[in-house]
């Protein structure tokens, strides 16, 4: 899968810069007489190339060998980071608040607030610094979610099995590297966290102190 | 192969993607499977590049003279400059189309791009709406109006060329200025879609469509007044705006997006209007499709629609039909999630201002859109009581009428106004209740300003009640930004002691949403100011032979000889016009006709002005004699017109200021 993020830009910017100092060399020194038509002629065939290697992009993306659950959140600062999640625990309070009135059904209800509450997860995980999601913690969060019961859920959850075959090796050396440092173990993920941490930084289980 | 035959081929491929794309999408989010989503985004991409690859084969064409291809020899020539043909491809329907499937993908893929970490769970349904829209222009390309169409038989070997009148430099920016407005309204679209489908519809979806409105908006604003400028150029008849259907399909989505802009932020603050706020985006998309139709079918007559086509008219009102049902359909499907959370407290709120804004914005969309179509329903009320007398016969549709600007002026002045008086109103209410302690504090200098402006013009002999009122809430308007500017100053240096003018920036720079709103509004008093000089007007027809002389207004012009030249593309007649004030020449004007070798039974008319900050003297030559000299005179003083212009400027760098606003900075307004 590719990313596009900088390093796709910066290619694609030296691509053109490579192909305009070739047409100002073969202009100036090689003599060539460049017109306008060639000009175009040359343009149609990069955008031939762009268009192919999307074409192929596609294949590769369906040709992959299991689905791989992608859940970082890329490039995007703390500060919108922390925005983000206020603003989903806001929605996450105002579906509640709609569901208690009795504006909402019981399986939307569930549909969309799974959705948000995986989300804001995520986006706190990604403000504690954790770039990548520890499989398990997926799988459990998405099975345990309140929308278990309805339909989406369920099938949430089996794709999430499926996701979880496929990338057993993103996460699995992340927990034992926090295992190495004392403190509570989540009673859901087994991830160590701080003695004094009243919720797991991984999944936001409560944590029990004894 | 051939160019044309690679070509067509390239627009198949897109149909073919565009279908592959909508299926893997829906199928990614139902089964919620990365790789299946993962391929339609890919496939989005690769529908841009053949978009990207079928544009740059047609503009091959063009440089490289492809007569073969009917599109090219339509609308091109050999001998036209290098820039025109690049521009002639999107001079005519079939290029324009093909144009449009390029922007909307181009823009596609700029949005999923920079949105899919972000808002994960929409991106699916996003690609899969925006490729269904690509979907329906690329078969339009493909059934209808295939730009690629070769000539089969008899070649031609010389284009017939574009347009004179298209060959101006204000028409090279204005379509696909309008076109950058319009396509990437698209966009808003397919997230608020997106928001529907997925149950997310909080106002998270708006905070990354909010921009991308405002990016169309700045778009369709810039193509609007480079379509005034050029109809006030090149046309020759001392005005910017004829209420042309093609102009009002621009301005239509232009009130909308307006509409929403200002919407948008009742949501944020009070969580109110959500239905209102989707519906809106979805009207404003449909209008650009509706906008498309009037232009690019003919069913509306016009001075540059594209000339009848049913078939296209029938694919265009199927496609507005689904685009309704489906959209509506999805608002209808989720108003249980879309309820309002807060109430309206009071009618002095700022909230009930902007309510009061939409309405009258929407007012003004339907006022225009009904006037506009209105001629052309009649129409088909004739033909459908032609067709079926026994059921239908008692209807008498009437006369196919036109309606004109007077119409449009007279409802839209008031309309006009009024908004400007809520410019003005809306920004000194405090949002939920003001009190009258308030009101009174904030409406004394404005009000004060604002009589002012009323009365002093009176001394300078205008009389009319529509200029003196205009006058009147422009003075009022500018005031209340004068004043909150002014304020927010205080309270910076009252903070921290600073330079005035580093208060100022600091203002525009920190709270940009709001204080570069203000400059927005700032553009438009201007641009009312403007308008108000419409108010007296001069307007003189007249013929005149070399030596004479006539009184225009405070001027007086004098026509001093004929001249012909030509060139390698046109034959010239050009008028000397000396203008002359309190007896001294300020100005030589020369409105000329041109006769293009190519089109000779089309002169076009030249425009020439002179410009001042007070006035435009304005001259345009209707026929002339080379014999006896005798040359028909348009002469024009149009008073403040130039503010219009530099309102416009005033507008687009406040609207600059928002676009610069940071994700993170929503709240500060």
């Amino acid at each position: 899968m590719t990313r596009p993020g900088r390093p796709a830009l910066l290619r694609a910017g030296l691509i053109i810069v490579g192909g305009v100092i070739l047409f100002v060399v073969l202009v100036g020194f090689g003599g060539a007489q460049v017109e306008a038509p060639t000009v175009g002629l040359a343009f149609a065939g990069t955008m031939l190339l762009y268009a192919l290697r999307r074409l192929f992009l596609v294949a590769a993306a369906l040709g992959r060998s299991g689905d791989v659950t992608d859940l970082g959140l890329g490039r995007v600062s703390k500060r919108e980071l922390r925005d983000e999640k206020r603003r989903l625990l806001r929605a996450i309070k105002e579906l509640e608040f709609d569901y208690g009135m009795g504006k909402l059904s019981k399986a939307d209800y569930e549909s969309v607030s799974s959705a948000y509450k995986m989300r804001a997860i995520e986006v706190m995980r990604a403000l504690e610094g954790n770039a990548d999601l520890h499989p398990e913690v997926a799988a459990i969060l998405r099975g345990e979610s309140p929308g278990s019961a309805g339909s989406a859920s369920a099938e949430a959850a089996e794709s999430d099995r499926g996701a979880e075959r496929g990338a057993p090796s993103a996460g699995t050396d992340e927990p034992s590297a926090a295992s190495a440092d004392a403190g509570t173990a989540c009673p859901s993920c087994e991830v160590k966290n701080d003695d004094d941490a009243r919720f797991c930084k991984h999944c936001g289980t409560a944590l029990e102190h004894a | 192969m051939t160019i044309a035959s690679l070509g067509s081929l390239t627009i198949l491929l897109i149909f073919l993607m565009s279908i592959v794309t909508v299926g893997l999408s829906v199928a990614g989010a139902y089964r919620r499977s990365p790789r299946l989503i993962e391929g339609g985004v890919q496939g989005l991409y690769a529908t841009f590049g053949l978009a990207a690859f079928a544009s740059s084969l047609i503009v091959y064409a063009f440089l490289s003279g492809d007569f073969s291809i009917q599109y090219v020899q339509h609308t091109s020539d050999s001998a036209m400059p290098l820039f025109y043909k690049i521009t002639a491809f999107w001079g005519g329907l079939d290029g324009s189309l093909l144009f449009w499937v390029l922007l909307h993908t181009l823009f596609g893929a700029l949005a999923v791009r920079a949105n899919r970490k972000r808002h994960r769970e929409l991106i699916p349904h996003v690609v899969a709406v925006l490729s269904a829209i690509t979907l329906f222009f690329a078969g339009l390309l493909l059934f209808l109006k295939d730009p690629f169409a070769p000539y089969l038989i008899d070649i031609p070997t010389t284009g017939k060329g574009l347009n004179p009148l298209l060959q101006n430099f204000y028409m090279i920016f204005h379509p696909p200025s309008l076109y950058l407005g319009y396509v990437s309204l698209a966009v808003p679209y397919a997230f608020g879609m997106a928001a529907l489908i997925s149950g997310q519809v909080d106002a998270n979806w708006q905070r990354s469509v909010r921009r991308w409105v405002l990016f169309s908006w700045i778009f369709l604003s810039i193509g609007l007044i480079l379509g005034g400028l050029w109809a006030y150029e090149e046309l020759g008849w001392g005005g910017y705006w004829a209420w042309d259907p093609v102009e009002n399909a621009g301005l239509l989505p232009w009130f909308t997006t307006v509409a929403f802009l200002h919407s948008v932020m009742i949501q944020e603050r009070r969580g109110m209007m959500k239905v209102w706020n989707v519906s809106l985006i979805i009207i404003s998309f449909l209008l650009t499709i509706i906008g498309t139709f009037m232009t690019r079918s003919g069913v509306v007559q016009s001075v540059h629609a594209f000339g009848e086509d049913s078939d296209l008219a029938w694919t265009f009102g199927a496609f507005m039909l689904v685009i309704v049902v489906f959209s509506f359909g999805l608002v209808i499907w989720r108003r249980p999630l879309l309820r309002a959370r807060g109430e309206l407290e009071s009618a002095l709120s700022r909230e009930f201002a902007f309510l009061v804004n939409n309405w009258l914005f929407l007012t003004c969309a339907v006022f225009v859109l009904g006037a506009t179509m209105w001629p052309t329903f009649i129409e088909w009320m004739q033909i459908l009581v032609e067709r079926y007398p026994n059921a239908l016969g008692w209807i008498d549709p009437g006369e196919r009428m036109v309606i004109g600007p007077p119409f449009f002026n007279r409802y839209m002045r008031p309309l006009g106004l009024a908004l400007l008086l809520l410019t003005g109103v809306g920004p000194l209410l405090a949002w939920r209740k003001t009190t009258g302690a308030n009101l009174i504090k904030q409406f004394t200098g404005p009000l004060v300003f604002g009589v002012a402006c009323t009365i002093a013009p009176v001394f300078l002999e205008i009389d009319s009640p529509w200029g003196l009122a205009c006058f009147g809430l422009c003075g009022f308007t500018f005031w209340t930004i004068v004043q909150e500017f002014y304020r927010g100053i205080i309270l910076r240096r009252s903070r921290r002691p600073q330079g005035f003018i580093e208060a100022m920036s600091g203002l525009l720079l920190k709270a940009r949403r709001r204080y570069g709103g203000y400059v927005v509004h700032l553009g438009i008093v201007l641009m009312f100011f403007g308008w108000a000089g419409n108010a007296y007007k001069i307007e003189r027809k007249t013929q005149l032979q070399p030596g004479q002389s006539y009184e225009l207004g405070a001027y007086t012009i004098r026509h001093d000889g004929l001249r012909v030249t030509e060139d390698w593309q046109k034959e010239m007649i050009t008028a000397d016009l000396a203008v002359l004030k309190d007896g001294e020449v300020v100005d030589v004007l020369t409105p000329a006709r041109w006769w293009y070798y190519q089109l000779p039974d089309q002169p076009t008319t030249e425009v020439s002005r002179y410009m001042t900050a007070g006035e435009d003297v304005y001259a345009s030559m209707q026929e002339v004699d080379l014999s006896t000299g005798w040359t028909q005179l348009s002469l024009f003083i149009n008073p403040l017109i130039n503010w219009i212009w530099i309102g416009m400027m005033v507008m687009l760098g406040g609207a600059l200021v928002c676009v610069g606003t940071r994700k993170s900075e929503g709240d500060d307004d």
